[in-house]
């Protein structure tokens, strides 16, 4: 069973991370979420990392590339739910996690998606 | 000495043993009662370490252990100690995460994650990874409301079993790596014999210098003393003798006798003249010899300098200062000096060698550093600790001996950050000044 799970809302794309996800199930989800935003069933990704214990560099920089792919298809992505341990470390190991926005949990996620396609 | 209790040894060599570390650094911190920060900042550092030694170590291995630094106290702490495979293999590339082999320990230490880590780890030690030697990193962090004893052997023990309940492949992974460290653990015995040998040689060598000073000094104190025991005597013997012999009307006999006396008078005063030259002869082995040169020759002669990288840091050599002094013997005292300082100064760490004349006096100033905030002079007089050489007080008294041999003196204080050891020489020598004189 995959430690993750893709959700469509509309046009957005909900993804839930679980706790134990390796390196495998990163690039699995990323090539998941590539292709159902390519082929038109996403605007936005809402990436739901409250599960998450532990982001190290190798999935912030997956996160950051995916991020950058959906951009250029006009899609954004949204991390929900980044726990203050998970925050603070972060910070402590300078992993910047750019072109990525944020929000507290999946409402506020969604919330930040519609205004984000309203804007010009 | 810190008792460790081993928990965990997990091999990293593929990709997909990164999670597997720092899920098992993740259960373990939980059972042992971490706070979540804690759990997150030790499994991210287990993971971002693991990584970097997957992607430029060739893989190593993580031993993970319970440390109690201080035998006295209750107070434990985990310990991840992480250890290459092989030298540096980072492909110099365009790729975000390839980085080239770092070629001095300043690139080497500012290398991901370690600038983290060691604002994460106060106690970050970081070994090796340069020159073809495996990186090996070590972290340690404080663990709250556990103390060491049965019950906590017994929680271990459970610990033990479900991290390794998940596959047979851990348990055969860490008896391969507990074979390693046997192995390594042999060889680190070994490595401590070796340099037991090699104390022992120096601590030869030293008896044998000491046992040829005392033999010089026993020689010529001998020599002087029972020439000027026997000077008066002969010579009053060997004059009256001459006087009888010059009167007139003395038989053959008493000629001859007389003659004999004369004869067995000058003997004595030839003997007299053989203990004079045994004195110049030593005398000779004091002359002006340059004080910067001795001490670059003892640096050279102090092992342990090399052995604990430990950096001289010369002042005032580049001056030429003269000393009247027995250069083997002063270099005896020089290397121990040295070796005493460089004993108490962590590894890499620096010892600061002063050299210069203050009026009338030439002196010489070895300052090492240890780890603690500078030690009262008398603890300095026994500094050294568990790595030094037996019998390191013992050697500063020949420090001393040797030093009013030269009618100088040895002063032993604390500096800093740790022990100051100032010999000081007369510039000129004034008779019946010298110590034991």
């Amino acid at each position: 069973m995959q430690p993750f799970s893709v959700f469509s809302l509309g046009r957005i794309l909900l993804v839930s991370i679980e706790e134990d996800i390796d390196d495998r199930d990163i690039r699995t989800l990323e090539d998941l979420i590539s292709t159902r935003v390519a082929h038109g069933r996403g605007r936005g990704v809402i990436i739901d990392v409250q599960h998450l214990e532990v982001m190290d560099s190798y999935l912030a920089d997956h996160l950051h590339g995916l991020a950058r792919r959906l951009r250029l298809q006009d899609s954004r992505v949204v991390i929900a739910g980044l726990s203050v341990p998970v925050v603070m470390t972060l910070l402590d190991f300078g992993i910047t996690l750019e072109e990525l926005e944020f929000a507290l949990d999946v409402e506020q996620a969604l919330v930040r998606l519609q205004t984000l396609h309203r804007s010009p | 000495m810190a008792d460790q209790l081993h928990i965990l040894t997990l091999i990293i060599e593929q990709q997909r043993d990164i999670p597997r570390v720092r899920d098992k650094i993740k259960l373990l911190t939980r059972a042992l009662g971490c706070p979540r920060l804690q759990v997150t900042r030790l499994a991210t550092a287990a993971s971002e370490i693991s990584r970097l030694l997957e992607t430029g170590f060739s893989g190593g291995k993580v031993r993970i252990a319970l440390v109690r630094p201080d035998p006295e106290q209750e107070r434990l702490e985990l310990e991840m100690a992480f250890s290459g495979r092989s030298s540096c293999t980072v492909p110099a590339g365009p790729d975000r995460r390839a980085r080239a082999c770092p070629l001095d320990r300043k690139t080497l230490l500012a290398m991901p994650p370690l600038p983290a880590l060691a604002g994460i780890f106060p106690s970050l030690q970081v070994e090796g990874g340069l020159l073809g030697a495996p990186l090996s990193i070590r972290t340690r962090s404080p663990l709250q409301d556990l103390s060491w004893g049965a019950e906590l052997l017994d929680r271990i023990g459970a610990l033990r079993r479900e991290l390794f309940a998940d596959t047979e492949e851990s348990y055969l992974e860490n008896l391969r790596a507990k074979h390693e460290e046997v192995i390594r653990l042999l060889r680190d015995a070994q490595e401590r014999n070796q340099l037991l040998d090699r104390m022992n040689s120096e601590l030869l060598q030293l008896t044998n210098d000491l046992e040829e000073l005392a033999q010089e000094r026993t020689i010529i104190e001998m020599s002087l003393r029972i020439a000027d025991r026997i000077r008066n005597p002969a010579t009053v013997i060997g004059g009256l003798a001459r006087q009888v012999l010059r009167r007139a009307g003395l038989d053959e006999s008493t000629v001859s006798k007389l003659r004999q006396i004369v004869s067995q008078a000058d003997r004595i005063d030839g003997i007299l003249h053989q203990f004079h030259r045994m004195a110049a002869e030593r005398h000779n082995l004091f002359t002006q010899i340059s004080l910067p040169t001795l001490v670059r020759e003892a640096i050279q002669g102090c092992p342990i300098i090399r052995q604990r990288r430990v950096h001289p840091i010369l002042a005032g050599l580049e001056q030429d200062i003269r000393i009247h002094a027995n250069r083997k013997i002063l270099r005896v005292a020089i290397v121990h000096v040295l070796r005493q300082a460089a004993t108490a100064t962590p590894r890499d760490g620096r010892i600061f060698i002063t050299a210069g004349e203050e009026g009338q006096t030439v002196f010489l100033t070895v300052t090492g550093q240890d780890q603690a905030s500078g030690r009262e002079a008398r603890a300095c007089s026994g500094a050294g600790g568990p790595e030094g050489m037996p019998g390191q007080v013992t050697g500063l008294t020949l420090v001393r001996q040797i030093m009013a041999e030269h009618r100088g003196s040895l002063h032993v204080g604390k500096a800093e950050q740790g022990c100051r050891y100032r010999l000081e020489f007369p510039r000129t020598w004034h008779e019946g000044k010298a110590a034991g004189q």
